[in-house]
């Protein structure tokens, strides 16, 4: 039925970017938070990642640029195998921009040294090259105005903005967001899934942990949905959203939609 | 009766202490600081075994008296092990261990307050461990240890008064020396007690104000 080839048009025959082979992750508490998981993203494809909490999708985006070891399986970045440990991880995850569900945006520097502070200290870029760079970055993400404020004076949705443009800053060949707009209060939810549609449409390739069922639906070329560390049904979100195969991914979305709903700007 | 002529005459009298005084603080607490980050490293990142050295040493410095501490240091450390040092050497060394356990362990917390994420984020750019801790986490960590490593420098600056019992002439042991060539213990005393006061308290402003300007606002 879900075969791989109903992947939308223009990206199905692209190489494959991120490729996650069998992957286990325990933790030393010894929850098995990967039993298994396989997963494909080809250049220039959004592949959003579903399912309830604690079902393994922010650890398998962690294990994808080596921010957690994994235990068995191989996930390769273009034809980059990652090692958390090694000094091949650094490059990889200049190769990689992540998003993170609280932001981490850098408290005691302003919006412009954030999106500044990779080409700065990683790339060691020279200086007016780097700033030309990061307020190019403000202005795609819509925050010209903020360049000279800190994290602490921008709601959430800016702060997530400033995130996204830091991540970019590294002109990364594909971005991982993990849950970018959970902690988000609703009315700042659209203006990120915005910026990330944006992306999305520039061709950049995203994967991307999501609750936001619009999006993934409207945005994404393929969609995986995870439960318990492993990969339940994945397939075009037509297919997901309009006649998912198993009864287990149809009570996920059930469940979803009636939850207190967060709407999203249509 | 307060003589004053007796007053006015101490201060010149301890200007040579003064300086003994604020050579040790100003020798003393950049040492310190850089032992105190090294100790709480060892603390938060070193292979256990070295972790639990570095906690048992700064235990065994802020668990017994600075006083014993320097006598010890000064008495028994050149009879026992045969190491002779000066005696500006061997108080400054004593205190340097002092002063830097108890900063390490503010260090030590500061550090493991800034939450895991920032040093993520800071890989996640690409960064090494290294550049995540200096460039990220450090910077957040000293601005909340900032106000407490300030009042250990006023600290110091009072607490380097114990040194003059080991014949380091510093400003008390100027004046208890003063003191007991002119009989004027009120005045000797007085003038010593506002030629502390008079320098810890810009000190203690320049920290405020180090401390308004290092302030992480999240």
């Amino acid at each position: 039925m879900t075969e791989p080839n109903d992947r939308r048009q223009g990206t199905h025959d692209a190489p494959a970017l991120i490729r996650i082979e069998d992957v286990f992750r325990r933790y030393p508490t010894g929850v098995e938070a990967l039993r298994g998981v396989s997963l494909i993203a080809h250049e220039g494809e959004v592949v959003c990642i579903i399912g309830p909490s604690g079902s393994g999708k922010s650890t398998l985006l962690r294990c994808v640029n080596g921010l957690e070891p994994i235990d068995r399986g191989r996930i390769r970045i273009g034809d980059r195998e990652v090692h958390a440990k090694s000094r091949d991880a650094r490059e990889i995850r200049r190769q990689i921009g992540m998003v993170f569900q609280s932001f981490e945006l850098f408290p005691h520097m302003t919006a412009l040294a954030n999106v500044s502070e990779g080409p700065r200290t990683v790339l060691r870029m020279p200086r007016a090259e780097v700033e030309t760079r990061a307020r190019a970055l403000l202005a795609k993400v819509g925050l010209s105005d903020k360049a000279d404020v800190l994290p602490a004076q921008l709601s959430g949705g800016q702060q997530q903005r400033v995130a996204i443009a830091r991540a970019l800053a590294m002109q990364p060949r594909a971005m991982l967001f993990d849950e970018a707009t959970s902690a988000l209060d609703p009315e700042t939810v659209g203006e990120v899934l915005n910026v990330m549609q944006q992306l999305a449409r520039e061709g950049m390739t995203m994967l991307v942990v999501t609750h936001e069922m619009a999006f993934a639906r409207d945005v994404a070329d393929w969609v995986v949905v995870m439960e318990n560390g492993l990969v339940l049904e994945e397939g075009t979100p037509h297919t997901i959203f309009g006649s998912p195969r198993l009864a287990r991914t149809r009570e996920f979305l059930l469940r979803v939609e009636h939850a207190p709903a967060r709407r999203v700007e249509p | 009766m307060f003589y004053w002529p007796a007053f006015f005459e101490a201060f010149p009298a301890l200007l040579p202490g003064l300086m003994v005084t604020i050579e040790l603080t100003v020798l003393v607490m950049p040492c310190a600081l850089i032992v105190a980050l090294s100790l709480a490293l060892a603390r938060l990142y070193a292979p256990r075994p070295a972790a639990r050295m570095a906690t048992g040493w700064v235990e065994f410095w802020r668990t017994t008296p600075l006083l014993l501490q320097l006598y010890w240091l000064y008495y028994v450390m050149p009879s026992e092990t045969g190491i002779l040092l000066p005696g500006f050497a061997t108080v400054a060394f004593g205190l340097v261990c002092n002063v830097s356990a108890f900063l390490s362990e503010n260090f030590r917390a500061g550090i493991a307050s800034i939450r895991p994420g920032q040093r993520h984020a800071g890989l996640a750019l690409g960064m090494s461990e290294r550049q995540a801790f200096f460039r990220v986490v450090m910077p957040q960590a000293w601005s909340r240890v900032m106000p407490e490593t300030a009042s250990m420098w006023v600290e110091l600056f009072k607490e380097t008064s114990l040194v003059s019992t080991l014949a380091v002439a510093d400003v008390t042991y100027h004046a208890l020396a003063l003191r007991t060539e002119n009989y004027r213990t009120l005045e000797v005393l007085t003038a010593l007690a506002l030629s502390y006061l008079v320098l810890a308290y810009p000190q203690a402003k320049f920290c405020d104000w180090l401390y308004r300007r290092h302030r992480v606002r999240e």
